[in-house]
């Protein structure tokens, strides 16, 4: 039997979600990754022992999470009408509570991150308490923020924690949820974008912040995480395999079809097991190459990035 | 309340594309995109039994849209007359409805918005028909109230010996009825690749 679908020019080729999306659903759970061990470093009272890598992951937090709101709004149809975003509160939709957290974790990181601001400020100018100088006139209302953060940082840190891991789910959930599109119908994708996004905050940390007491907890927390990832990928293909017809097409897509290169290679292969193996031996022997560690913190980054670009694209296959 | 549906008789369709057109001019739906659009496909075998379907396309008005929940911002919803419509003014263009939608029947409008087959609301709020329906020249189209025993639709619906709907297993419960088609709908889709032609997929009691 053969199927002959004419005037097939009448399907229009419609734009979902880009490039944009897919590096923004990236940056998400990177920020939430990093807010997570800068909250937890805090609430461990290891804060002062973690310093400088807490500083790094506290200053990179906002910008993060900047870039990757500018991102969406250059994915936005109606360029000029996103504020209704912020006029309701759905309760049904991810998209909601996503523009909800992304503005709450916008404004608890970028509190969180004023003093170590303020500190890069009094470095560069040499002189430790004075904020006159090096800072221009219009931000010195930062200094009473410093002191009002300084009073609150228990509070902050929780806050952050809570909204690092709900900005690192959600992410994957905006996709799960998507019932139409059986290749992002998993409720797999919700913890597998958290645990990616954390791995991709510890492998820049990693990379930014070289040497120091955190490293070692880093390397654990990416042995687990990147574990961690290893049962969720295999949850994620064995769930679609194993449902209806629209699923399986969508992992044989996946598995073997046109995004098999990219997910094999880039996600499976270069993003979880080649960072996996460099974790653990790092754990047995407890030292390895410093090259070893920045190629394998860079393919787990790229690994992260090429996750969402391969889930979001190959979710669209067919539309 | 109404409970407003649509039907299409595929004995009377003759596939012209009328109400395509129709609601294009209506609806002024820019260039490359659609509201409606009629597919034409040819089904055959070896022996050279052809048999010849036209698959409708557009908003089904589902009675369980999976469009709705996932709007962050509620610009799309339904009237109480059932008609599952989009508010121009409060949509954002994030596309998250076009993702939800299982039949591919929402469209991002160059201008910004998401858009759809709206029934022609503006012109059922009017007393009149929607504009594909009052263009189809065979009457293979038909509107109506699914409550009202004595409309068009729940007549058409009544009379056919073959009621389908688009994916039912989609558990959307459209309002769009195939009536007394040739070729079963899954089968004219290409979902059904195997089993005996014409094979009862998707078929639906009236309601």
């Amino acid at each position: 039997m053969t199927v002959e679908l004419v005037h097939a020019e009448l399907n229009p080729h419609v734009h979902l979600w880009g490039w944009a999306v897919a590096i923004y659903l990236f940056l998400g759970g990177l920020a939430g990754g990093l807010l997570v061990f800068a909250s937890w470093a805090h609430l461990a009272r290891r804060r002062r022992e973690y310093l400088p890598a807490v500083r790094v992951a506290q200053a990179l937090t906002p910008p993060v999470i900047l870039v990757g709101m500018f991102l969406l709004w250059l994915d936005l149809g109606g360029k000029w009408r996103p504020f209704w975003l912020y006029m309701t509160l759905r309760p049904t939709s991810p998209m909601s509570w996503g523009a909800w957290i992304l503005l709450a974790v916008l404004l608890t990181s970028s509190l969180a991150a004023v003093p170590v601001y303020l500190a890069r400020g009094r470095g560069m100018t040499g002189r430790s308490r004075d904020l006159g100088v090096g800072v221009p006139r219009t931000l010195r209302f930062l200094k009473g923020v410093e002191g009002w953060v300084g009073r609150r940082m228990n509070a902050l840190a929780w806050a952050n924690l809570v909204l690092g891991v709900s900005l690192g789910l959600y992410t994957g959930v905006l996709l799960g949820t998507m019932v139409a599109r059986p290749v992002w119908n998993s409720p797999v994708l919700g913890p597998l974008f958290l645990a990616s996004g954390m791995s991709a905050a510890a492998a820049l940390l990693m990379l930014l912040a070289a040497h120091g007491p955190w490293v070692p907890l880093l390397v654990r927390a990416e042995a687990g995480l990147h574990a961690t990832k290893v049962a969720l990928v295999g949850l994620y293909l064995a769930g679609l395999a194993t449902s209806g017809a629209g699923p399986q097409t969508a992992a044989a897509l996946l598995v073997r079809g046109f995004w098999a290169l990219p997910f094999w290679l880039l996600v499976v292969g270069g993003g979880i097991l080649v960072p996996l193996a460099v974790a653990t031996r790092e754990l047995v022997v407890h030292r390895c190459p410093r090259p070893w560690v920045i190629a394998s913190c860079t393919l787990t980054l790229v690994g992260g990035l090429a996750l969402r670009v391969v889930l979001v694209f190959a979710g669209q296959a067919g539309l | 309340m109404a409970r407003y549906g649509m039907a299409i008789d595929l004995e009377r369709c003759i596939g012209c594309q009328a109400c395509a057109v129709a609601c294009a001019v209506e609806n002024e739906v820019p260039e490359g995109f659609f509201r409606r659009r009629v597919g034409e496909v040819t089904v055959g075998d070896e022996l050279g039994e052809l048999r010849l379907a036209f698959l409708h396309m557009q908003c089904y008005h589902c009675e369980r849209p999976p469009c709705i929940p996932v709007c962050p911002t509620g610009a799309t919803y339904v009237t109480p007359d059932g008609l599952c419509l989009v508010d121009y003014d409060i949509c954002i263009g994030c596309r998250a409805c076009v993702a939800a939608c299982p039949y591919g029947m929402r469209y991002p409008h160059p201008r910004g918005f998401v858009d759809k087959c709206s029934l022609c609301d503006h012109r059922i709020a009017a007393g009149r028909l929607p504009a594909c329906v009052e263009t189809c020249p065979t009457e293979a189209l038909v509107f109506g109230d699914l409550d009202d025993p004595d409309s068009a639709l729940r007549k058409a619906l009544g009379r056919a010996r073959r009621v389908e709907v688009d994916r039912p297993e989609a558990g959307t419960r459209p309002k769009f009825f195939f009536l007394n088609g040739q070729v079963a709908l899954a089968e004219a889709q290409g979902r059904v690749t195997g089993g005996a032609p014409g094979g009862d997929a998707g078929e639906v009691a009236p309601p």
